[in-house]
């Protein structure tokens, strides 16, 4: 097992209120597979990833419980310093805005080779060599030109090249990317994810990917893992997920997907908003907006259900029937 | 899958577990409240504008209750909290209560009384100042902001130069240039529309081309008399004028805010622009709606508050600058106090009667901390991005 | 490049024009008279008078004059009302003995509030940034002329040290290590006040930028490439913090004339700040426009230095 977060909590204290941004959150990677975490803007994805690394703002953020093992080692319970040895050499990190996760006074090249000089004893020329090998393989047209431009000068798509080529450099175990196409125009999108898949074929790394997009998780993801407000709702292959979903939140997620089926039909849409962290409703987090409440549903917190086959749903309504 | 009735709706509707509304006013009481240092400030803020309110009622009218301006030679320099001497004061020279709470100064009157009476002048001059510094600024930069980009037309440039020079020539009483000036003013204002009358008739030759140029943008001519106003040292363009003008304390609130107006202004500038761009501005503008309505309804009301936090924190340098000025010697005319100028007189006495500076010098310190404390916790509150973090 | 600061010269020309022409007519058409030509003033004869106003041609109109002002400023010829002396060396001599001051309180400024402010940023919240904005505060409000009173107070009394005037009166002519001394505690109070408002705003102001350009996102991206804490405050946040005051640094030549009148007149300090209130006082408008003048140039070669600066320094901006 590459990566395993158990039971993670992490709370926000501000103003005076608790926002459990994750209420026990467990997922997983192996080595070489790409992960996906979907769900809505606001669901806690971000913050789990920003916490394998440990980098979330604390305060206000606090980590509540819970593991995060990298290769069986507790990354929570080291040391500042031993952190840093981790996070790019064996954890990379890709951010969702290109234009602002750039540092506008350093150049490109100096940005791709602090990444290779904070973790390895190297001297410039061969960073430098590294550095314009990195730029081609992310595919970076005569990267030794692009080397002295300042970020502003690079389009957006070039930029979100510029920091895998950054996340690559010390070749990590795993890279953790955070909704990286976002921000993109669709036909970029495609390219980076060409060049994600492309990457993995050819290095051997896991990625953890983090989208709200299903059709992005259709085309990349071996296995899923949907969030709702904080939890894991439903995880399994990606086959099985879109196949056989298993929660109502993720019937709701796909049934608002477009496809030539629902042609000329009203597109179906999730009614309300994602609660509110700090004001989450007792008993399942999703029975406001669930077509299939029942009476237990507003007072008991749901149980993980095994479907088999790796398939799990937070949804014992759907599971007994 | 399921359909969703409608009345699953009503019920989740019913359901739905919100945050709790909060206006912005309760908001930013409730946040306000956890912020201490500008609680504390809001509150002595309160306290001393009804102070400063109780003083100009106690020290004014013929018999005010404390008189500030009763002379005591016998009783001169006494400290804080002394009593008076009864028996060698005649009964209309003795102090409310018998007692100098804050001692008397070297000519033997209350400093208490005057405290009181300059807590006033402290309140008004800071107010004033910055009210017309805020009025001046809110009218230029809006004009900038909004209006900025319609360029002025050579024969209006013209015209406004002569007009401005023509008044200010009376006011400053060469009157015999003023009115002709004046005159030729309203001579070229019918000449220009006689001229436009002509040319809408399709007769445009050179002359009026040159007339109507686009000459300069409103903004650029808005923007660049700021800078120039820049130009000048604040303080001493202050004390320049003030020491020309006879002494009053309406000149002094009138001068500040004169010399004051120009960060406001670059500032509803920039709000503006912004807010010209954003797309409730631009739906409104689609919608039909009348540019005042939008500068009033939709523009005003989203650019006041940091205005409004920063003449918070520019009244508290204007009652300094008050107070540097009568500590000079060129602020409010004796006998009438000012924090500063009890202060002045009494640096004289510093090792005979500290008091004399300490008084008024912290007086001055709390009321301006006060100010100055609020405004950053306003400007905290009103900052949402800071808020998070803090 | 040079078309900009071809096209920013001749803006900040036009300004400067403007600038003596409003402060000439500020001066001018105030209401009063200089001394000199007051027919009321009794030391002065209706012929002294009628002589001052023809030789220093105020009986021509306001444009004349102006014209002759500023003649005889660029030539060096204008004289002081009051004592006939040319107004550039005198102005001169004071400026001399204000940029000790300036100079001073100038290096305390700033080597004190970037090291107080990027430590509030990094441990914001605690106990250190907690004390140093309320004291910050505290500086801000004090008023100056307050504030120094109190320090001689302290001063004089417990440390039994002449801090009034450039040096002690009537010290003869002592060893110079000890007229070094002297010097320097009489340099020393003068120029801690001039500076404590600019290190308590200036302190406050790196604060917030230091907290602004620490919560942007390439700050993080520098953590998770596993950058070293104290590397990821000083390279990565400081540099794009530090921009700003690229502009800032070319706003302090101003301060040369600006805020030094109240605290020159309490130390009796002889420089300029004082001179300009003694001229604005006696109405020696000579100096009092020159003063003026000088200190309208100062802000635009400030604003000027400032552009150039920034463009400089941030990469984003060329031309």
């Amino acid at each position: 097992m590459m990566l395993s977060i158990q039971d993670l909590k992490v709370y926000f204290f501000s103003d005076g209120r608790v926002a459990r941004a994750l209420d026990g959150v467990s997922y997983e990677a192996r080595k070489g597979e790409t992960v996906c975490l979907v769900g809505e803007s606001g669901c806690g994805k971000t913050v789990s990833v920003l916490t394998i690394l440990r980098i979330l703002p604390q305060p206000p953020g606090r980590i509540m419980g819970g593991k995060v093992l990298f290769n069986g080692q507790n990354l929570l319970d080291l040391n500042e310093e031993e952190m840093q040895k981790i996070r790019g050499r064996r954890i990379a990190m890709i951010f969702q805005e290109p234009m602002t996760s750039l540092n506008p006074v350093f150049t490109i090249e100096d940005q791709i080779e602090e990444a290779i000089l904070v973790h390895e004893k190297v001297d410039i020329e061969e960073a430098r060599q590294r550095c314009i090998q990195l730029l081609k393989d992310v595919g970076i047209p005569s990267p030794e030109e692009r080397l002295r431009d300042y970020p502003h000068q690079l389009s957006g798509g070039q930029r979100q090249r510029v920091m895998i080529a950054m996340a690559l450099a010390c070749n990590p175990e795993i890279v953790i990317a955070d909704e990286p196409t976002t921000a993109l125009d669709v036909t970029i999108q495609a390219q980076i994810l060409n060049l994600f898949r492309e990457l993995k074929q050819k290095r051997e790394m896991s990625l953890l990917y983090i989208t709200h997009d299903l059709g992005v998780v259709a085309n990349i993801a071996d296995r899923v893992y949907v969030m709702y407000a904080g939890v894991i709702a439903e995880q399994g292959e990606v086959a099985h997920i879109f196949h056989h979903p298993r929660h109502p939140y993720t019937q709701g997620l796909l049934a608002s997907l477009p496809n030539r089926v629902k042609r000329g039909k009203t597109l179906h849409s999730i009614p309300g908003t994602v609660p509110n962290p700090a004001y989450k409703p007792e008993g399942c987090p999703f029975h406001p907006r669930c077509p299939d409440v029942i009476g237990t549903c507003r007072v008991q917190f749901p149980e993980m259900c095994d479907y088999g086959g790796g398939h799990l749903s937070r949804c014992p309504v759907l599971y007994e029937r | 899958m399921k359909a969703y009735s409608e009345n699953y709706f009503q019920k989740t509707g019913m359901e739905r577990p919100l945050a709790p509304r909060e206006t912005r006013w309760r908001e930013g009481w409730r946040l306000l409240k956890r912020n201490r240092l500008a609680f504390a400030g809001l509150v002595i803020f309160i306290l001393f504008f009804l102070i400063a309110l109780a003083g100009l009622f106690l020290t004014s009218g013929t018999k005010p209750v404390f008189d500030p301006a009763v002379v005591r030679l016998e009783e001169k320099l006494r400290p804080p909290l002394s009593n008076a001497k009864l028996e060698i004061l005649s009964s209309d020279r003795v102090p409310r209560l018998g007692l100098y709470l804050f001692g008397t100064d070297e000519l033997g009157r209350d400093v208490f009384s005057r405290m009181l009476q300059g807590a006033w002048v402290s309140l008004t001059v800071g107010f004033v100042a910055v009210g017309i510094a805020v009025l001046i600024g809110i009218l230029l930069g809006g004009i900038s902001g909004y209006y900025g980009q319609n360029a002025m037309r050579a024969d209006q440039i013209f015209l406004g130069a002569v007009l401005l020079l023509s008044g200010g020539l009376v006011l400053m009483g060469i009157t015999f240039f003023g009115v002709v000036l004046l005159c030729v003013g309203g001579v070229l204002l019918v000449f220009f529309q006689w001229v436009k009358k002509r040319a809408s008739k399709g007769v445009e030759t050179a002359w009026t081309r040159f007339l109507w140029m686009r000459a300069i943008s409103i903004d650029t001519l808005i923007m660049r008399f700021v800078d120039i106003m820049l130009c000048f040292p604040s303080f001493f363009l202050i004390l320049t004028v003030v020491a020309l003008l006879p002494a009053s304390i309406y000149n002094i609130m009138i001068v500040i805010g004169l010399t004051s107006w120009m960060g406001t202004t670059r500032f509803v500038r920039a709000e503006f622009l912004s807010l010209r761009d954003q797309d409730f501005v631009t739906a409104a503008r689609a919608l039909g709606v009348s540019n005042w309505r939008i500068i009033f309804r939709h523009m005003i009301p989203n650019a006041i508050a940091p205005v409004l936090v920063s003449a918070t924190i520019s009244i508290a340098t204007a009652i300094l600058t008050e107070a540097g000025l009568s500590f000079l010697g060129l602020g409010v005319p004796p006998p009438h106090a000012t924090w500063g100028n009890i202060l002045s007189d009494g640096k004289n006495f510093i090792f005979d009667a500290p008091w004399l500076t300490f008084i008024p010098g912290v007086a001055i310190l709390i009321v301006v901390l006060s100010f100055n404390l609020f405004g950053e916790g306003l400007r905290d509150i009103l900052n949402p991005r800071l808020r998070e973090r803090s | 490049m040079l078309s900009f600061i071809a096209r920013n010269s001749i803006q900040k020309v036009i300004t400067l024009f403007f600038v003596s022409v409003i402060s000439f007519l500020v001066i001018y058409l105030a209401p009063g008279e200089p001394s000199q030509v007051d027919p009321l003033n009794p030391k002065f004869t209706p012929e002294m008078v009628e002589r001052f106003r023809q030789q220093f041609h105020l009986d021509q109109p306001l444009y004349v004059q102006y014209a002759f002002f500023y003649g005889d400023l660029f030539t060096g010829k204008t004289v002081s009302w009051k004592d006939n002396q040319p107004v550039l060396k005198k102005v001169w001599e004071r400026f001399k003995n204000s940029l000790w001051l300036f100079v001073v309180g100038t290096l305390l400024t700033w080597t004190l509030s970037f090291p107080i402010g990027i430590r509030s940023a990094i441990f914001r919240g605690g106990m250190y940034d907690r004390s140093a904005t309320f004291f910050s505060y505290l500086l801000i409000s004090i008023p100056g002329f307050f504030f120094a009173y109190v320090l001689i107070i302290l001063v004089v009394t417990t440390l039994h040290v002449p801090v009034i005037d450039m040096e002690t009166f009537g010290l003869g002519d002592p060893p110079w290590y000890r007229w070094i001394m002297d010097r320097v505690w009489h340099l020393l109070l003068p120029s801690l006040l001039g500076a404590t408002g600019g290190i308590a705003v200036l302190s406050r102001y790196v604060r917030s930028q230091m907290m602004e350009v620490e919560s942007q996102d390439y700050v993080r991206t520098a953590r998770a490439k596993g950058v070293p804490e104290e590397q990821v405050h000083y390279k990565h946040a400081l540099r794009n913090a530090l921009l700003p005051f690229v502009t800032m640094f070319g706003l302090i030549l101003p301060g040369l004339i600006g805020g030094s009148v109240i605290i020159e007149s309490i130390f009796a300090w002889p420089g300029m700040g004082r001179m300009a209130y003694e001229a604005i006082l006696a109405r020696d408008y000579p100096i009092v426009l020159t003063v003026n003048f000088i200190s309208a140039v100062l802000v635009l070669i400030g604003t000027f230095i400032s552009d150039v600066l920034y463009m400089v320094v941030d990469p984003r901006i060329r031309l």
